[in-house]
């Protein structure tokens, strides 16, 4: 038991090593938080990745990086969830599946900012186009983490054991979470105002309750290994 | 185990517990949800109020352009949709077979809720004024959109409340569930108080 | 008790229609200022009425009651605030 609670806790802090390569690559590297305008014009966002073109290059290597790491603290929310859900758990392997959606996009959003910066020779339109295509991927998969969150939040509150698994309050706050990711599935069609990809309602409302929720599912998930709460039944 | 004292105490005596701490309606949880949406509708009344002071004369020009009378209806629909959930929940404590009876009324306003709002918004597609045809319309389509799927997932919930009744129409499980079903219902019912002054009235 | 609870949800849905009906109407109320706080106060006082009685949160612990008013008073202020000045 011992063994397998280290496995669980060190896949947990796998999830915090992620976010931060993710923070860091996006935010002082590649300098793309807060997101470019969708106004600009093509000349003005092909000079922005001429400018800053070995940031972007090496934020790129730390952004798709990230999304792998991410996957063995989304296995660790997993295997509470099975352990909640037993035998037979359909919900678990939906979310198994799902997030494959909302972080395998995080891979492909690097890839894309580093052929955006790649060859500065290249005109600016086509520039453009590629740096359009990272930021969608990268705020556009709303609904995989909408129904990834309410997959959770519903198993969690499903638990019928007298001393839950996890707590309640965990289940409510990944609802709510699941509610104010959706906002960034409209984004393709605005390019000004609140809705936009730089907006402040499919943005940075997003990306804050993102950091809540991320940083309180390591927290409770730590204590809930610390308690044994996997062990036995 | 707390909040099944305090549901026997709700029980016996017909009102929510009168213990020095007070009753928590429903459980701790909910509340966890309930707040955080009021901080991020917060975030939106407050982003709508200063684009509004940006782009006045678009604002008030399209304002005009929105059906009062429907939004007004809708309004009365939630309030009293409201108040059928509020007496549902009091039946279930005084273990009358009516609760559900009350409960479905909720349902079924609150069903009429979402067809008005399919009217509102096939008629003012008809006429030209959709999502992207100026700023204001950009809020008030997003707005209540959002509040819809709301009411959406909050007629889903309690859809799966009034499942929970026995033959006999009582609430086997307990009084938790309806209050907190209800109390999300209540918390769309307030933002939808506060939308129909921003959009329709101001 | 439990008749007493009943009409007394039922008054404030009839107060709360009444008010929303009030507001309804008052778009020429003494100028579009007056008009203005007029409608924002109604909507937050229908908010409180909202959260205290149907959502009982006046049964509730003090706490949980006065962060959900203290969020009233605050955004129903920031929206003053923000039409009026």
């Amino acid at each position: 038991m011992n063994a397998s609670s280290t496995t669980m806790k060190l896949c947990t802090y796998m999830g915090a090593v992620a976010g931060t390569m993710m923070f860091v690559g996006i935010w002082p590297l590649a300098q793309m938080f807060p997101p470019l305008a969708p106004t600009l014009s093509a000349a003005e966002v092909a000079d922005y990745y001429r400018a800053h073109q070995t940031g972007i290059l090496v934020g790129g290597i730390l952004i798709t990086t990230s999304s792998v790491l991410f996957f063995p603290f989304l296995a660790a929310v997993a295997t509470f969830m099975k352990k909640i859900e037993g035998p037979v758990s359909p919900l678990t392997w939906s979310f198994v599946m799902v997030v494959a959606y909302g972080f395998v996009t995080l891979f492909f959003a690097g890839l894309f900012f580093t052929a955006a910066a790649y060859r500065p020779d290249n005109p600016d339109p086509i520039i453009r186009t590629l740096s359009d295509i990272a930021f969608f991927l990268f705020v556009m998969p709303a609904v995989p983490g909408f129904v990834q969150n309410v997959l959770t939040g519903v198993v969690i509150l499903g638990d019928k054991r007298a001393q839950p698994i996890l707590p309640r309050w965990l289940g409510y706050m990944n609802l709510w979470t699941g509610v104010l990711l959706l906002p960034g599935l409209a984004v393709g069609l605005f390019k000004v105002g609140p809705f936009a990809w730089n907006g402040i309602l499919a943005f940075w409302l997003p990306a804050v309750v993102f950091g809540i929720w991320f940083n309180l599912m390591i927290f409770a998930m730590l204590a809930a290994i610390k308690r044994r709460a996997l062990a036995g039944d | 185990m707390a909040t099944r004292v305090s549901d026997m105490t709700s029980q016996s005596t017909g009102i929510p517990g009168r213990t020095s701490r007070g009753h928590i309606p429903g459980e701790e949880g909910i509340w966890v949800f309930i707040g955080g949406d009021l901080l991020a509708f917060a975030v939106f009344f407050i982003t709508y109020a200063v684009a509004r002071r940006q782009e006045l004369a678009v604002f008030e020009t399209s304002q005009r352009l929105l059906d009062r009378d429907l939004g007004l209806l809708n309004t009365l629909i939630l309030l009293t949709s409201s108040l059928c959930v509020a007496q549902a929940v009091a039946a279930v404590r005084r273990s009358d077979p009516r609760a559900r009876l009350f409960l479905f009324g909720g349902i079924a306003l609150g069903a009429s809720f979402v067809v008005v709002k399919a009217f509102e918004y096939s008629a003012k597609i008809a006429h030209g004024f959709t999502l992207n045809t100026n700023s204001f319309s950009i809020y008030y389509y997003m707005f209540t959109g959002i509040h819809l799927v709301h009411v959406l997932i909050g007629l889903g919930v309690l859809c799966f409340t009034a499942s929970r009744f026995d033959r006999a129409g009582r609430m086997p499980g307990g009084v938790a569930l309806i209050e907190g079903s209800g109390a999300f219902w209540h918390l769309i019912d307030l933002l939808w108080i506060v939308l129909f002054a921003l959009l329709y009235l101001l | 008790m439990s008749v007493i609870l009943r009409t007394r949800i039922t008054l404030v849905w009839a107060l709360l229609v009444g008010a929303t009906l009030f507001s309804f109407e008052t778009q020429t109320l003494g100028g579009a200022a007056v008009a203005r706080t007029v409608i924002l106060v109604i909507a937050f006082a229908k908010v409180l009425m909202v959260g205290r009685e149907f959502m009982e949160l006046r049964h509730a612990p003090p706490l949980l009651l006065w962060l959900f008013q203290g969020w009233a008073a605050l955004t129903c202020l920031a929206l003053l605030i923000l039409f009026n000045l």
